[in-house]
């Protein structure tokens, strides 16, 4: 399993996960929830990586390129939580991340570029 | 020589030809900043980014002996019967002394003329430049 570039975000936005569980309703509204597992998954987190020069830009799509684009799962490194003390619980040992889709680039004042990305809580 | 200077050492140029009814000048220039700051910042952090410049002047509005308007070259772009060619653009020159000097190519923006009273006719101008400056020694040490 990779990891995620070693790189400092301009934001970070996080979704907890919820644990895997179905949902039973009965015709009276009474509703039944079977848990499927002792994880939570399906966390969001979306990075941005605001004016970085082209070669950290690139750093981060070659990362999705060689991870298989969406297909791989990955560890993030600690840059990415940068200005928080405690991060573990938003970046599970027992889970991994995926790309939920392609990096989305900015090429705006020119060796710049910004990077968003958007990435999928799995259980590893 | 300690020399300081002032409105009467200022010269335009247009296409490399001098105006001599110019009233006053002036330029503005700016950098844009791109935001860098990272998660774990506790102030914000900067670094430069684009360039941009704009400016205006005041001419007379005087016709030669030969009865040309000698600032037409101000205002053809902007007082004109037809669209402005969009690609249409001017070598302004902005000058102090001979290696006190801001070239610039610019497109003119803006032309207000006033007649009022009493006054001579004048026209303003505003101008934006577009790219880089070509001679910039009004900046230099």
């Amino acid at each position: 399993m990779s990891t995620f570039p070693s790189v400092k975000p301009s934001t970070r936005v996080w979704t907890p996960g919820a644990r895997a569980q179905t949902i039973h309703q009965a015709l009276d509204g009474v509703e039944i929830r079977f848990v499927h597992g002792s994880r939570t998954v399906g966390q969001q987190l979306s990075l941005s990586f605001e004016n970085v020069t082209e070669a950290v830009g690139k750093s981060i799509t070659d990362h999705y390129a060689a991870n298989g684009t969406t297909y791989g799962t990955f560890a993030l490194p600690a840059e990415v939580f940068a200005g928080m003390n405690a991060y573990n619980y938003t970046n599970e040992a027992t889970n991994a991340w995926r790309y939920a889709g392609p990096p989305q680039v900015t090429y705006q004042t020119p060796g710049y570029q910004s990077v968003t990305v958007d990435l999928l809580g799995v259980s590893a | 020589m300690a020399k300081y200077f002032t409105g009467a050492d200022g010269a335009l140029y247009v296409g490399g030809t001098k105006l001599a009814k110019i009233r006053n000048w002036s330029l503005s220039g700016s950098v844009e900043t791109l935001d860098v700051t990272r998660t774990d910042d506790t102030a914000r952090k900067f670094i430069y980014g684009r360039q941009s410049y704009s400016g205006s002047c005041t001419a007379l509005y005087y016709e030669d002996a030969a009865g040309a308007l000698e600032m037409n070259t101000l205002l053809t772009n902007i007082i004109r019967t037809s669209g402005t060619t969009a690609t249409a653009t001017a070598t302004l020159l902005l000058e102090l002394a001979s290696n006190r000097q801001i070239q610039a190519t610019v497109l003119f923006t803006s032309a207000d003329i006033a007649a009022s009273t009493g006054e001579i006719v004048s026209v303003s101008l505003g101008f934006q430049v577009t790219g880089n400056l070509t001679v910039a020694t009004m900046g230099a040490a």
